[in-house]
């Protein structure tokens, strides 16, 4: 039901409206559509029309590359700030994570931990309209609380859409030109995500006003029979309903694709650090008539009994069953409109370091699938890891390209990964480019935990990022050092890569208290970072981080699991009850202190920096590597230890993830929110597609915290980042001053 | 190159600039009062407070809770640094303690990662996290300076 009043102010017409569970708000300027250019419909390429930016990762692709050229390496360091726009005056968010859309001269993003839908002028940075869903408990208790990714777009003619998935799992369809919602989509404009899973949908209570605790303490919980609000303590029943929590919590992070008329959305679970409960909700991925909001297919990425990898689960796959949860599909998904396939880069099964409650490969996860777009099947899927057990989701979209490979045309998808390789197959059939061999890897010694046999490890491209530690990694500048790194290297459990976690009391068979990490939970490649190619050149930019830590587990006490990394979730809302003899404050803190464990020497870190992290450009047309670069800069390395004296040490990559595109002429990259040279003033810069050389920098106000964006209008080329973090999100805008 | 002040400080204690300007800023270095930087132990004599007296400036804390949002706040909850986590781990230990800990092993991807101005944002909020009032002094990452501040709740400062 909806009811609408003018807004009193002049010229800023406001909807009010009360969905099932809240309400919501839209408001616009009267700007109105004469103001901003009616381009042509130009024909689309992979999807996008060419100048705008339509897609998350720039088109259908996810190539993230734009054929615009104004902005090149001769002018690139006179580029200026046109406008900064504040996102935090629709509130407070955590970093800010999103890439903006431009298509038919309108730039579109979200912003906040409401996830508000916004137009902006793309010429001055002024906010054209905002839409936002009041979505009660369900966003008090939403598992990923942030502004999101990012946003959707679809147009028919003169038809456009924007399309947003909230925190609370709403999917809403607005009008690009209005922001309002279509009324002929859904209730209202609104899809509720909670239903069309077969999932039961009750009223929704909390006893407490914050928000869940990483990863699943303080739920909500099913309202009682006659339950109300209590706006002074704000707990109770508001109204909201929702996925029963007893099952678990589902969310929503990056935005959905649209492929044709079809909408292809998935979900988000929770974090798997520090989980309480040892089942929660799988992923699912789902189509929707883009026109109507009508759920099309659903594809289970935990199959259900009966259904293609159902046997990968030893214990049973059935939702409710012990270990079940997650392989969520978090990060942006890619597709080929021409074979109708949507490709899905897939997480991980529920809790990040144990899997001794899900006995089996576990798929669909850590698995890139290739559905069909009108059906929802499966045309092929490869898993890239088998029962993981490092926290190695798939966290970014996978990028399309055309390319000639040993004389012969190929349409190809390689899949960035947090665990370090670059995974490339046939898109149309699955079958892997290069030869990916599995091989025997370390077995865990945990209680319970039955690791894989093998893992399929890629033999080109070689890998971006540092891969396990051995002998060979450790720094050896004089025999002392040697000996001294060798040590410490030898404190942990080492290997060539996949090394399982040990037990913190070193009581597992190995004796050791601790495993090394390498690429840790972070990656590699995070969603922070991830690959633009060139379609021209067949070159493929991939942008991650590597680093070196440590793992082991122990027992929380309050937690289901028979092990996670050192925590104690007693006392939380939500906990088991501790057990007898329960002394409290002796895992406390909960951070990552056991993930992060003593890797260097006098601040020095006891793995050789190599030519790793930043970015790596590869030629997918051998699969060769053609260059490296650090993000932003080189750090020298100095340490004040005596062990060191007289030895000059080489400097490092600097740390992070840079956050790429590529353009008709340059690789462009911001430094991403933790890269970049430590004293150095935030930079956006500009490097040479051929050799990585660097060809142009610009100071902007701070680093950049997602993948930036660029776009032509009214003949200007813009490039568009986000920025800043909590109080501060923006986005910033940059161009060329008028000659 | 904009430099701020902060910035500033921060370059003198990391020796991250060429060898083309290192002389000048060497030069400025000197000039940079010590409790901008990390001070020799021993160096300053502070008198000792606690927490609960005005240890960091409402500034800073804001300013350190843009910093957590950024690079800490998606894999922590503020539970993990409030209450009795918070009570039973740092209560009764100098701030220099809780601050090589974040400084050391935060972010847990790429530890020591953080420039000393920003660590010392996020021990900021920290404190506001837990109650601590804010003052007029600000707070540095001078290791004597932070040696000489106890970790005291607000309202519990006789039942250490």
């Amino acid at each position: 039901m909806t009811t609408r009043r003018p807004f009193v102010r002049a010229a800023v017409p406001l909807v009010i409206g009360a969905v099932a569970l809240g309400s919501l708000i839209t408001w616009r300027t009267q700007i109105g559509d004469a103001a901003l250019p009616e381009q042509q419909q130009a024909t689309k390429v992979r999807g996008n029309v060419p100048g705008e930016w339509r897609y998350w990762g720039g088109d259908a692709w996810s190539t993230r590359y734009s054929s615009l050229d104004q902005i090149n390496a001769d002018n690139f360091n006179s580029l200026e700030q046109a406008w900064q726009w504040n996102a935090g005056t629709f509130g407070a968010d955590e970093y800010y994570r999103t890439t903006p859309l431009y298509a038919n001269g309108r730039l579109f993003t979200v912003a906040s931990t409401r996830r508000v839908a916004t137009a902006i002028n793309p010429e001055n940075g002024e906010t054209l309209w905002m839409w936002r869903l009041d979505e009660g408990i369900r966003w008090q208790k939403a598992a990923r609380q942030f502004a999101g990714r990012g946003l959707a777009y679809w147009n028919e003619g003169a038809t456009e859409r924007v399309i947003v998935v909230t925190p609370g799992y709403h999917m809403a369809s607005l009008d690009a030109k209005t922001g309002l919602p279509d009324p002929n989509f859904g209730k209202d404009g609104i899809v509720d995500l909670m239903e069309g899973l077969d999932l039961p949908i009750v009223p929704l209570a909390v006893d407490d006003s914050g928000p869940l605790i990483i990863s699943d303490a303080a739920p909500a919980r099913r309202a009682r029979p006659g339950e109300t609000w209590d706006p002074v303590t704000k707990t109770g029943a508001d109204g909201t309903v929702g996925i029963d929590p007893e099952l678990g919590q589902i969310a929503n992070s990056s935005p959905a694709i649209i492929v044709g008329d079809v909408i292809i959305v998935g979900s988000s679970s929770i974090h798997g650090y520090y989980p309480i409960r040892i089942r929660n909700i799988p992923g699912y991925i789902r189509g929707f008539d883009v026109r109507t909001g009508k759920q099309l297919w659903r594809f289970n990425l935990i199959p259900q009994p009966g259904e293609y990898g159902a046997d990968t689960w030893k214990n049973g796959s059935k939702v409710g069953d012990e270990g079940v949860g997650k392989n969520d599909a978090w990060a942006t998904y890619s597709a080929d409109p021409e074979l109708g396939l949507v490709y899905i880069p897939v997480g991980m099964p529920l809790m990040d370091e144990y899997g001794g409650h899900r006995p089996g490969d576990n798929l669909f996860g850590n698995s890139l699938v290739a559905l069909d777009v009108k059906t929802g099947e499966r045309k092929w899927h490869f898993q890239m890891v088998h029962h993981d057990i490092w926290d190695y989701d798939t966290p970014m979209a996978p990028n399309l390209m055309d390319v000639t490979i040993d004389g012969r045309a190929r349409k190809i998808i390689a899949q960035p990964t947090k665990q370090g390789w670059l995974y490339v197959f046939d898109r149309a059939t699955g079958e892997p480019i290069w030869p990916i061999e599995e091989q025997p890897v370390l077995q865990s010694d945990i209680p319970g935990e039955q690791t894989a046999a093998t893992q399929p490890i890629p033999t080109k491209p070689e890998p971006y990022v540092q891969q396990g530690l051995e002998e060979e990694d450790l720094i050896d500048y004089t025999p002392a050092i040697r000996d001294s790194a060798l040590k410490l290297a030898k404190r942990c459990r080492m290997g060539k890569y996949y090394i399982p976690a040990v037990l913190t009391d070193g009581s597992s068979p190995t004796g050791l208290s601790c495993s090394w990490y390498a690429p840790g939970a972070a990656g590699g490649v995070n969603i922070d970072g991830g690959a633009s190619i060139d379609p021209e050149t067949g070159m493929l930019y991939v942008a991650s981080q590597s680093t070196l830590s440590t793992i082991a587990l122990q027992k929380d006490p309050c937690s289901e699991f028979n092990y996670s990394s050192p925590r104690d979730n007693c006392g939380l809302l939500g906990a088991l009850d501790p057990p007898p003899g329960y002394t409290p404050g002796e895992t406390r803190g909960g951070g990552f202190a056991g993930r992060a464990a003593g890797s260097q020497i006098g601040g020095v870190s006891i793995m050789k920096p190599r030519e790793l992290g930043g970015i790596t450009a590869y030629d997918m047309k051998s699969g060769d590597k053609a260059w490296w670069i650090p993000n932003g800069g080189f750090i020298q390395t100095t340490s004040r230890d005596p062990l060191f004296a007289g030895v000059t040490l080489p400097p490092r990559s600097s740390a992070g993830q840079a956050q790429v595109i590529t353009t008709k002429s340059l690789v462009i990259y911001g430094t991403g929110r933790s890269g970049g040279v430590p004293g150095q003033p935030p930079q956006l810069f500009a490097v040479d597609k051929a050799t990585g050389k660097q060809v142009g920098a610009v100071d902007i106000p701070s680093k950049t915290t997602a993948v930036p964006m660029t776009f032509l209008h009214n003949g200007r080329q813009y490039i568009v980042f986000a920025t800043g973090a909590g109080s501060s999100p923006s986005l910033v805008a940059l161009r060329l001053p008028r000659r | 190159m904009r430099l701020f002040w902060s910035q500033f400080s921060t370059l003198c204690s990391r020796t991250v600039f060429t060898a083309a300007t290192a002389a000048a800023v060497a030069l400025l270095c000197q000039l940079v009062p010590t409790t901008a930087v990390s001070a020799q132990p021993g160096s300053t004599r502070v008198a000792p407070v606690a927490t609960t007296d005005g240890v960091y400036t409402s500034m800073q804390a804001r300013a350190g809770g843009d910093v957590y949002a950024g690079l800490c706040q998606s894999c922590h909850s503020a539970e993990s640094h409030t209450g009795a986590p918070f009570r039973n781990n740092w209560v009764g230990k100098p701030l220099s303690a809780l601050y090589s800990y974040i400084s050391s092993e935060m972010p847990k991807t790429e530890p020591g990662s953080l420039t000393e101005e920003e660590y010392t944002l996020v021990l900021a909020y920290i404190l506001r996290m837990n109650g601590m009032p804010a003052g007029r002094k600000a707070l540095t990452a001078d290791s004597a300076a932070l040696d000489a501040i106890t970790i005291v709740l607000p309202g519990t400062a006789n039942k250490q």
